[in-house]
């Protein structure tokens, strides 16, 4: 089914396009002539009345593709159409011979048929499609193709020709795929892959060394500064007396910073203090710890910080941030 | 001297039988500590618990070594397919001296009970010992008892043998207040452990408080101090647990089949003003809720079979939600 529709498509493209360049068909009449009529096409088509009840025949033939090159298969494809009615026998074909050509070889062949119908009446439409190589270049033709047929069980055959179909071959075209058998292409492949391969592993490293050469100084600077302004900004909160809300503005200060800084989640703060210890110093720990319990109390109870009390809070926010600008300078040399 | 620095002082003053209490129990038990600060929990909010862990990992021995360090009555009830409701609360007997019959109190009339495999006995018995626990009364006859405060039942479910067993309606398991999974001991835990248990030594808890002060402490609770933003930070873990989409955990849409009752929020709070007691503190603090909250919340939400397929655990969910919801 998917190979008669893909046959039928080629048809329908390749003909319109080719259909001019196909010579006026020959009719042979069946002996004895059953009293059918020639009628003459235009256009490289033809219209063929064999006597009796044969029925009227129409052909037409096309190449596909357009262009023919050296070494590349095209297809050749006579469609034979006919209407069927009451007066219309059944028709049976002899099976046709492949038509010869000079320079070319002959591959293969098929043939589909289909009953179309529309309304009341029903066309036959019968496509033989014919394979070719062509090994030579240069002005070539497809010989006569001979259609053989007759009412079903009767004698004798009616013919009907296709003329001779000229051809004009085109030299070979250049394909990748020819070179890959060639040893010069391969090596030459192989180098410029090795190159790009070896151009693009350099570009990486020496981007990633530029990288890890900045990223540490620029973002330890960036938390710090960050933090710093944060800090600065929540200091608003003590000025108005707004003391849950300065403390709480001091733990997203030291939540971003920590996050950034050392990679620390906030998750608890007995986890959190054990965090700090380990990441900078014991002492700055239990100043972070002092400082969550009396942010607790303000918020949660309700509790007013007395001014050592909230001293002692920014300087624990502070000390730590500063604690990491002491280390970064150490790093740096 | 303010208000909030009354509570803190009162609190200071009538939690320093924790620490006692406590240390007492460790003497006995080794590690265990978030279960032994659970059962205080219940103990203090009037909630009874549920205690899940495979056998062995001492959850009689530290019931036992509680009553034996407050001096209260314990009561260990196995229970079995054959149980029958009176075998727990009691029943009327004939006394041939005086042609009368009269009540034979059951096992349930003591302080501290421990509810041994509660999914092996059917229906029946655990709707009677619930409903005990519920009305803290026994009917006998004609006759009504009060059980004695304090009063607490702690039931435990093996969770490893399915079969033979009557699981728990959710209905009935969400008047248990905690739900706690009793985990293996450390390492340096069992060893001490092994030490105690194979030596000469016999080790065993004398009582360090009274009941009395155990119930004094209870009234104490509802005193500790909840801020607002603390309450609508419980509301809002309840509700995320009903609603999740309304508060980004897209991921957990189509995991839960039923959230957490209102029951969770009442006990989340009255739990995180305990845990607070347990820490000396006369104020709650948002990390008193998210270490209390897996224990309120673990067995009031009904997963999907989604999330069964996928052992996704309620536990899990509870960790998302609290990931989640941001903290005041």
């Amino acid at each position: 089914m998917v190979k008669k529709f893909l046959v039928a498509v080629l048809f329908a493209i390749a003909l319109p396009l080719s259909a001019q360049k196909l010579p006026p068909p020959r009719l042979h009449l069946p002996q004895p002539a059953q009293g059918s009529t020639s009628q003459a096409q235009t256009g490289g088509a033809a219209n063929l009345l064999p006597a009796g009840s044969l029925p009227s025949l129409k052909l037409q033939a096309a190449i596909e593709p357009l262009k023919i090159y050296q070494a590349e298969f095209f297809n050749y494809l006579i469609e034979l159409k006919w209407e069927k009615g009451k007066d219309i026998c059944e028709l049976e074909f002899k099976l046709p011979e492949v038509p010869k050509a000079e320079g070319v070889k002959a591959v293969g062949s098929e043939f589909e048929s289909e009953n179309l119908v529309k309304g009341e009446s029903e066309q036959v439409r019968r496509i033989y499609g014919f394979r070719y190589f062509p090994e030579k270049k240069g002005k070539s033709a497809i010989a006569q193709a001979d259609f053989e047929y007759r009412c079903r069980g009767t004698e004798p055959y009616a013919k009907i020709s296709v003329p001779s179909f000229p051809l004009e071959i085109l030299p070979p075209r250049f394909h990748l795929a020819d070179l890959k058998g060639s040893r010069a292409f391969q090596a030459s492949l192989a180098l410029v892959l090795a190159a790009a391969i070896f151009s693009t592993a350099f570009l990486i490293w020496r981007q990633r060394r530029k990288k890890s050469a900045l990223k540490p100084v620029m973002i330890e600077q960036t938390a710090e500064n960050q933090a710093l302004e944060m800090l600065k900004s929540a200091d608003q909160f003590r000025i108005a007396g707004r003391y849950p809300d300065y403390f709480l503005a001091l733990e997203r200060v030291l939540k971003t910073f920590l996050e950034q800084k050392y990679a620390i989640r906030w998750s608890g703060r007995d986890r959190l203090v054990q965090d700090i210890a380990k990441a900078a110093a014991a002492e700055l720990a239990e100043n972070i710890d002092r400082l969550l319990i009396l942010s607790d109390r303000v918020k949660f109870a309700g509790v007013e910080p007395s001014t050592p009390e909230l001293d002692q809070a920014y300087r624990a926010v502070r000390g730590i941030i500063e604690f990491k600008k002491l280390e970064i300078t150490g790093g740096v040399k | 001297m303010t208000e909030m620095e009354k509570i803190q002082e009162l609190v200071e003053k009538e939690s320093r039988f924790v620490d006692k209490l406590l240390g007492e129990v460790s003497k006995v038990i080794v590690g265990q500590r978030r279960m032994m600060e659970r059962i205080l929990v219940g103990l203090l909010c009037k909630g009874h618990i549920l205690l899940e862990g495979v056998p062995g990992l001492a959850k009689t021995l530290t019931i036992k070594t509680f009553c034996d360090s407050i001096n209260v009555k314990f009561q260990r009830i196995q229970f079995t397919p054959d149980l029958l409701p009176a075998d727990i609360i009691g029943t009327l007997i004939y006394d041939q001296r005086t042609g009368n019959f009269i009540p034979k109190k059951g096992p349930i009339f003591a302080n501290l009970i421990l509810a041994d495999e509660i999914n092996r006995a059917p229906a029946k018995v655990q709707s009677a010992l619930l409903e005990a626990m519920q009305e803290r009364q026994i009917t006998i006859g004609e006759g009504t008892y009060k059980l004695e405060e304090p009063f607490l039942v702690l039931a435990t479910q093996n969770p490893i043998e399915q079969e033979g067993t009557y699981p728990l309606p959710e209905a009935q398991v969400d008047r248990f207040m905690l739900k706690v999974l009793v985990g293996y001991p450390k390492k340096e835990e069992e060893k001490e452990i092994m030490e105690r248990m194979t030596g000469t030594a016999s080790v065993s808890a004398s009582p360090v408080i009274s009941s009395d002060e155990l119930l004094n402490a209870r009234g104490i609770i509802s005193q500790v101090y909840i801020d607002p933003k603390i309450k609508d930070y419980i509301l809002e873990i309840v509700f995320a647990s009903r609603y999740p989409n309304d508060y980004g955990l897209k991921d957990l849409e189509g995991l839960i089949s039923w959230g957490a009752s209102p029951r969770a929020s009442i006990y989340l709070n009255l739990a995180s003003r305990a845990h607070a007691f347990l820490r000396h503190r006369g104020y709650v603090t948002p990390e008193d809720v998210k270490s209390i909250a897996p224990d309120v919340l673990r067995h009031r939400i009904l997963l999907s079979y989604e999330a069964e397929a996928e052992e996704i655990t309620s536990d899990d969910v509870i960790k998302q939600i609290l990931e989640k919801i941001e903290v005041p």
